[in-house]
């Protein structure tokens, strides 16, 4: 008799206890504003800081990472200052673990802000958006193991698309469009439905949900990343190089499509420069093309779409890497000393 | 008491309502009436008068605080006796447990 009410006393102060340290609340708002100010972020930055407003680039790295920051400060600001009138109305306290977590938050957040900027004078940003979504998920997961599952749920979500996205090389304009949709659309839907009491009892609509979910962030990519490429596909003919060349500047076209043949020697202008190395003139290396690839001219000059070998038509902005760089310096008592430059032009994103 | 006897259950913390009580501020720290309210899913009068007991005894202490807009706002969160008392609890209900006390 004792041992059974020991027993059932025991299950409550558990019961109770994982209650208690679960004692972090998401508000509605935090997901709306911060989803709708990050998918803001990503449809507004590109527009305003572009390379023909800003040529320098550390003058536009500084300009974009204080834009960035005064924004994210200022919602981070609103987002605490709403939290705090809000548990003031329903008569609650922000606990200690709630604080810790939106610590945590902010630090994810100031992380994205400080990998942006190191990106725009190391490189790799066609993997800034996939970061982002890893991070952001991060943060969401962090978060839900403090409040709810479904919290957690949707922040693997996040960080399988990021991983994904990086994986299976995603073009980036389909990664952009994924992480608008996944802030602009899936936060705000994920702030609604939040605290519907049914997907916080059933692990069956916890997974229901999330596949819904992932439709509603990935369906308007894919559509809006398809009726981009159809924009991209020219409406003239492929004309060969040949011909292109032969009737002169006479005729005004403002639309062409010029093939050129596989095994073109096409010129490489190379022009580099270094802190103890400087370039004494501009070089050009002969290179092969080994597919054909036809390029579109807009008003005779080339406006960066391409396409290899019939392949799908792509632009030079999300297509043009240099992979595999390698450089190693060798001194040699027949030639002296010599600088090795190895890397791998690619028009794959 | 000797090894083979009963061991006695603390009287205040040995009730349903006043065990999740305390179980509840050990893990959350500080609460308001009203988190403790919507944890328990009890009504305020029953959730009054625990409160008063854990209070009398030292188990939970208060403290205010000022709120948006000036309101005051009183916070409940386990006092030193209240912890220990809480743990002590635990471990005489751990024994109760042991296959000696089971039938």
């Amino acid at each position: 008799m004792l041992a059974n009410q020991a027993s059932d006393q025991i299950e409550a102060i558990h019961t109770m206890m994982a209650s208690g340290h679960r004692s972090v609340h998401m508000e509605r708002h935090t997901l709306i504003l911060w989803g709708l100010t990050t998918a803001f972020l990503i449809l507004v930055g590109g527009a305003i800081f572009t390379h023909e407003r800003f040529p320098v680039s550390w003058i536009r790295a500084l300009s974009v990472t204080t834009f960035i920051t005064i924004v994210l400060t200022a919602v981070a600001y609103f987002d605490f200052y709403l939290i705090r009138r809000s548990r003031d109305e329903r008569e609650e306290s922000i606990s200690f673990v709630q604080l810790q977590v939106t610590k945590v938050w902010w630090l994810l957040v100031g992380l994205i802000v400080m990998i942006n900027l190191g990106m725009h004078f190391y490189g790799g940003g066609y993997m800034f958006y996939s970061l982002v979504l890893i991070i952001m998920g991060l943060a969401l997961y962090i978060h839900g193991l403090f409040s709810r599952q479904m919290l957690a749920l949707a922040g693997v979500m996040m960080i399988l698309l990021g991983l994904a996205s990086i994986t299976l090389r995603l073009p980036f304009p389909v990664i952009e469009w994924l992480t608008i949709f996944c802030f602009g659309l899936g936060w705000p839907l994920l702030g609604f439905t939040l605290n519907h009491p049914r997907l916080n009892k059933s692990l069956k609509y916890r997974l229901s949900f999330s596949l819904l979910w992932l439709a509603i962030v990935t369906i308007p990519t894919v559509a809006i990343y398809q009726s981009g490429r159809l924009e991209d596909v020219p409406e003239t003919t492929p004309i060969p190089l040949t011909q292109y060349l032969q009737q002169g500047e006479t005729v005004a076209v403002t639309e062409e499509v010029v093939t050129i043949p596989a095994g073109t020697i096409v010129p490489l202008k190379v022009e580099l420069s270094g802190d103890v190395l400087e370039g004494l003139n501009v070089t050009t290396l002969p290179m092969l093309l080994s597919h054909p690839i036809d390029i579109v001219l807009s008003d005779g000059k080339p406006d960066g779409r391409f396409r290899v070998a019939q392949g799908p038509w792509k632009k030079h902005v999300y297509n043009y890497r240099i992979r595999d760089f390698s450089m190693t310096s060798i001194l040699d008592r027949d030639t002296g000393p010599q600088v090795q430059l190895k890397l791998r032009l690619s028009t794959n994103n | 008491m000797d090894a083979l006897s009963s061991p006695e259950l603390n009287a205040v913390l040995h009730q349903p309502v006043r065990t999740r009580i305390v179980a509840y501020l050990a893990a959350r720290g500080e609460t308001t009436f009203n988190e403790l309210k919507q944890a328990l899913e009890i009504t305020d009068g029953n959730l009054d008068s625990h409160m008063k007991k854990l209070v009398s005894v030292e188990y939970i202490q208060s403290k205010k605080q000022t709120a948006k807009k000036g309101k005051q706002q009183t916070l409940y969160y386990l006092s030193e006796i209240g912890r220990h008392e809480f743990e002590n609890y635990i471990e005489t209900l751990k024994r109760l447990l042991s296959p000696q006390f089971l039938p």
